[in-house]
C-alpha cells in the first residue's frame, strides 16, 4: 500500500529541527511542547510571586507601587491555573501519555489537537506580551464586575486579559473532545472500561467537565468584552451577581480540572511503587466521576457573603461538604495501597507522598469553609491563599512533579538523578508549608488577601517574613529540578520499562517512536505489563 | 481470548492497525499554527485596532484553506491506496 505523503517536502522536512515541531501534529511533541510551554509559565509566575512575597515579608514595604501589586497577584493568579497548571496536566501529560496508555499511535484528530496547542501559546504570549509591555489587567484572576468593567479598567489590558482567556477556552474545548474521541475510539483491544488506566479515567471526567464548563466562562468572557467595547449591560451595576455565577460555574469545577489529573497520576505512581495493585479500583473510578459530578454543585461556596438567598447557601453548603467524601474515599484507598506494599521510595514515590500529605490539608480547610459561619469569617482573608494554595500547590504541583519524575524517563530516554530529585523533593515540601503554613495564621489574625502591605503592630510580621523565606526556599527548589533536567543529557539509559510499570507506555522504546507501537498490543487485565512481565517469568 | 466487540462494553472500534506491518502516521502540517496565528491576532486586532484584524483573517484563511486542501488530498489518496476489503469504521 502506498504511503499517505502529502506535502511529500514537508513531511521529509518536518522530521527534525524547528520546522519538526512547528509543524508536528504527533501527540508526543505536542505534549512535549505543553509541558515546556506550562514550565516555562510557571517559572514565570514563580519569580512575580516572589516580587510579591518581598512585598509582604515586612509592614510598608515599597517595592512595588499597590497598582502594579495588584497587576502582579493578577498575572500571577492567571499565568498559574490557567498557563501552567491545566496545560501541563490536561495538555502535556494528557497528551503524551493518554494514546499510549491505551494502547493508541495518536489522538483522534491530530490537526486539531497541534492547533489546541497553538492556539494557547499564542493566547498566553498575548496576555503576557500585554503585560510586559504596559496592557495590564489588575481585576484579578476572578476579574469581578464592576472591577473589571470599564469605569474600574480603564485600561486596554483588562480587554487583552479576557481575549486570551477566550481564546485558552477554545484550546481547552477543542482538546477535550480529542480526548474523550481517542479514548472512546482508540482503545487497545481488550481495553474494556475497567481495564483503562486510573489516569484515561481521570482524564475522561475532566474532559467532560472541561466541555460542560468551560462554554459557560466563554460566554461570560465575550459578554464583558461587549459591556466594555460596545456598551452592552449585561453586567450592569445591578446584575454584578451573575459574574460571580458564570465565574463561578467555571472556576470551581477549574478547581477538579486542575487536581483530578494529578489524583490520576497519583493513582498510577503509589501501585507502582508500592508493588500492590490500586486498592479498590472500582472504588476510586466512581469516586473520580463523583467529583467531577458534584464539582458542578458546589459553585456558590464562593459567593456566601455576595448576598445569595440563605436557603441556596446551605444547599451549596450540603453540595461542598459531600463532595469531600469521594475525595475522602480516593485518599483511603490510596493509603491501602501504600499498606503493607513494598515500597520503592523513588522520587516519583515521595512526590505521591507529599501530594497526600499536603492536599489533605487543603481538603479539611476546605470543609471547614464549607460551613457558612467559618467562610464568612475567613472569606478574603489569607486563610483563603493557604487554603487554596495547598489545595493546587500541595495537590496539583506535587501531582506534576510525580508524574515528571516518574515519566521523564520515558520521554527522554535518560533516568533523572535520583539524589537531585529528592533534593528538590525535600526542599520543596519544606519550602512549601514554611510559605503557606503561617497564611492560615494570618488569615485568622485577619489579614485580608490582595492588600499590597500592612501597618507594623498588627501581628503580621513573623508570618509574612516566615512565609517570605519559604516562597526562597521554594524557589531553591524548582532551581535543583532545573538543574537535574540540564543534566538529564548525562543520565543514565532508561530501558524501556525502569520502574517496572502497569501500563501500556511502559511496554514500547523510551522515548518511544512516532507511531509508538510497531503491532497495537492486546490488553487482557487493568495491568498489562505486569501479566507480561508474569508471562515471562512463570511460563517456559 | 475474547474477540475485541465481546470484550469492550462501551462502542471499541475494528483493530485496523494491529496486523499492519508499517505504521502510516499523519502527515506533519503548518496549517495548525497558520490556523491559530490568524485567530490570535484577529482576536486582539479586536482592541488593538484593524490592520490586526486584516492580517489575522488572512492568515485564518490561510490556515484554513491548506488545511481543507490536505483533508481533500489525503482523502482521494486514502480513497485510491484502499483496498477493497479495507474499509473500516
Amino acid at each position: 500500500m502506498a504511503s499517505i505523503s502529502i506535502p511529500l517536502p514537508l513531511r521529509e522536512r518536518a522530521k527534525s529541527g524547528l520546522l519538526g515541531w512547528l509543524a508536528t501534529v504527533d501527540h508526543k511533541k505536542i505534549g512535549v511542547m505543553y509541558m515546556v510551554m506550562a514550565f516555562v509559565f510557571f517559572v514565570i509566575a514563580g519569580l512575580l510571586a516572589l516580587v510579591i512575597r518581598l512585598q509582604l515579608a515586612a509592614p510598608n514595604m515599597q517595592i512595588v507601587d499597590p497598582q502594579t501589586y495588584n497587576q502582579l497577584f493578577t498575572m500571577h493568579g492567571t499565568v498559574m491555573i490557567f498557563l501552567f497548571t491545566i496545560p501541563m496536566l490536561v495538555g502535556g501529560f494528557g497528551n503524551y501519555f493518554l494514546p499510549l496508555m491505551i494502547g493508541a499511535r495518536d489522538v483522534a484528530f491530530p490537526r486539531l489537537n497541534a492547533f489546541s496547542f497553538w492556539i494557547s501559546l499564542g493566547a498566553g504570549l498575548v496576555m503576557f506580551g500585554g503585560f510586559l509591555f504596559g496592557a495590564r489587567s489588575d481585576a484579578s484572576w476572578t476579574a469581578y464586575v464592576p472591577y473589571s468593567n470599564k469605569t474600574f479598567s480603564p485600561t486596554i489590558g483588562m480587554d487583552i486579559w479576557l481575549l486570551g482567556l477566550i481564546l485558552l477556552g477554545i484550546g481547552s474545548t477543542l482538546g477535550a473532545v480529542n480526548f474523550l474521541v481517542t479514548l472512546y475510539t482508540m482503545r487497545a483491544p481488550g481495553m474494556t472500561a475497567w481495564r483503562i488506566p486510573m489516569f484515561g479515567w481521570a482524564m475522561a471526567t475532566t474532559a467532560v467537565m472541561v466541555l460542560l464548563a468551560t462554554p459557560v466562562l466563554t460566554a461570560a468572557l465575550l459578554m464583558l468584552v461587549a459591556d466594555r467595547n460596545f456598551n452592552t449591560q449585561f453586567f450592569s451595576a445591578n446584575q454584578s451577581q451573575l459574574w460571580q455565577h458564570m465565574f463561578w460555574f467555571y472556576s470551581h469545577p477549574a478547581v477538579y480540572i486542575m487536581i483530578l489529573p494529578a489524583m490520576g497520576i497519583v493513582s498510577e505512581v503509589i501501585p507502582v511503587f508500592a508493588r500492590k495493585p490500586l486498592f479498590g479500583l472500582r472504588a476510586v473510578v466512581i469516586s473520580t466521576a463523583l467529583i467531577g459530578l458534584l464539582g458542578f454543585t458546589t459553585w456558590v461556596h464562593h459567593m456566601f457573603v455576595s448576598g445569595v438567598d440563605p436557603v441556596i447557601e446551605r444547599f451549596f453548603m450540603f453540595t461542598t461538604m459531600v463532595i469531600a467524601v469521594p475525595t475522602g474515599v480516593k485518599m483511603f484507598n490510596w493509603l491501602a495501597t501504600l499498606w503493607g506494599g513494598s515500597l520503592n521510595l523513588k522520587t516519583p514515590l515521595l512526590m505521591c507522598l507529599g501530594f497526600l500529605a499536603t492536599f489533605v490539608i487543603g481538603g479539611l480547610s476546605g470543609v471547614m469553609m464549607a460551613s457558612i459561619p467559618i467562610d464568612q469569617y475567613v472569606h478574603n482573608s489569607y486563610w483563603v491563599v493557604a487554603h487554596f494554595h495547598y489545595v493546587l500547590f500541595g495537590g496539583s504541583v506535587f501531582g506534576i512533579f510525580a508524574g515528571l519524575y516518574y515519566w521523564v524517563p520515558k520521554i527522554t530516554g535518560r533516568m533523572f538523578d535520583e539524589k537531585l530529585g529528592k533534593l528538590h523533593f525535600w526542599l520543596m515540601l519544606i519550602g512549601f508549608n514554611v510559605t503557606f503554613f503561617p497564611m492560615h495564621h494570618l488569615g485568622l489574625a485577619g489579614m485580608p488577601r490582595r492588600i499590597a502591605t500592612y501597618a507594623a503592630g498588627r501581628g503580621w510580621e513573623a508570618g509574612n517574613l516566615i512565609a517570605t523565606i519559604g516562597a526562597f526556599l521554594l524557589a531553591l527548589s524548582v532551581l535543583v529540578f532545573i538543574l537535574g533536567v540540564i543534566k538529564l543529557r548525562n543520565g543514565q539509559p532508561a530501558g524501556e520499562d525502569p520502574w517496572e510499570g502497569n501500563t501500556l507506555e511502559w511496554s514500547t522504546t523510551s522515548p518511544p517512536p512516532e507511531y509508538n507501537f510497531r503491532e497495537i498490543p492486546v490488553v487482557e487485565s487493568e495491568r498489562p505489563l505486569f501479566d507480561a512481565r508474569w508471562r515471562t517469568s512463570h511460563l517456559p | 481470548m475474547d474477540s475485541v466487540t465481546e470484550q469492550t462494553p462501551i462502542g471499541l472500534r475494528a483493530d485496523t492497525h494491529a496486523e499492519a506491518n508499517e505504521p502510516h502516521m499523519p502527515a506533519p502540517s503548518l496549517s495548525p499554527l497558520i490556523l491559530a496565528a490568524g485567530m490570535t491576532m484577529a482576536a486582539f486586532g479586536i482592541v488593538l485596532g484593524p490592520i490586526l484584524i486584516i492580517l489575522g483573517v488572512v492568515a485564518f484563511l490561510i490556515g484554513l484553506g491548506t488545511w481543507l486542501y490536505d483533508e481533500i488530498v489525503n482523502a482521494s489518496a486514502v480513497a485510491d491506496d484502499s483496498e477493497p476489503d479495507d474499509a473500516h469504521r
